[in-house]
């Protein structure tokens, strides 16, 4: 058990929260484009999360101790497209309007990317705060028996 | 002080390194012909620490021209060399009150 890979566990879930980061920040920038270049509609994305081993795998491997090298760690698994169907906005004069004047919006709900946000930024926070109380517990570590 | 002249030292103190090695916590040497000291040792962890903030510095001059690694990597990265060598200088001054208290006994 090194407290060492602490880290490597606190930079994997950072990483993971800077990829929702900025899959939010593109649903954000893109909540009111009505089209895309190749003319089909832009879909709200999400972040699918994945670790492996499994719990189970993980139960059985520590029975010989907890080894942080093969704790799960978070991993982007991939983006997935929300199906949410498109708000209609009436806009007749917009280049993109339908016969009967209404534009399709992506179903980008302002209050719960707000939401995401602030989850990102909790997460990412607790994440940093991990990583400083490791930090100072090998340092109060290394400074054990010095004379103060 | 030299590292050549730290590495002669080390075979005059082979009797401080069973007190040494415990403190030390850094790799021994891996060729078991030679007795290791406790300043050999020492010295093999300054190069790993060396070679670290070597690439440390890549690192932070790679994301200064605004290309390189995640910025949380490298910052880990530079407090994890920061914490190895406090360790190492830990046990340079163990190791160094230990030479001093040997030096000082009575004959």
């Amino acid at each position: 058990m090194n407290l060492f890979s602490v880290f490597d566990i606190s930079s994997a879930g950072m990483s993971v929260e800077q990829s929702k980061l900025a899959v939010a920040a593109s649903n954000i920038a893109n909540s009111r484009t009505s089209k895309m270049a190749d003319g089909t509609m832009f879909k709200p994305l999400s972040v699918s999360v994945r670790s492996t081993p499994s719990t189970y795998q993980l139960i059985a491997a520590s029975i010989n101790g907890v080894d942080a090298n093969t704790l799960p760690r978070p991993q982007v698994a991939g983006i997935v497209a929300s199906n949410a169907p498109p708000h209609l906005v009436y806009d007749p004069g917009h280049p993109d309007a339908d016969a009967r004047g209404f534009v399709s919006l992506p179903a980008v709900d302002p209050v719960s990317s707000m939401l995401e946000l602030m989850n990102i930024s909790r997460s990412y926070e607790a994440n940093i705060r991990a990583f400083d109380i490791t930090r100072n517990l090998i340092q109060r570590t290394i400074d054990m028996g010095k004379a103060l | 002080m030299s590292i050549e002249a730290v590495t002669a030292l080390s075979s005059a103190l082979n009797l401080a390194q069973a007190s040494g090695a415990s403190v030390a916590g850094v790799a021994m040497p891996t060729n078991p012909s030679a007795t290791p000291g406790v300043f050999d040792s020492l010295v093999r962890g300054l190069q790993d620490i060396n070679a670290q903030m070597t690439g440390n510095q890549q690192a932070v001059e790679s994301l200064a021209v605004g290309q390189g690694d995640d910025l949380h990597r490298v910052v880990m990265n530079l407090e994890s060399t920061k914490l190895t060598f406090d360790l190492a200088l830990q046990v340079r001054n163990k190791v160094l009150d230990a030479y001093q208290e040997l030096m000082r006994m009575q004959i």
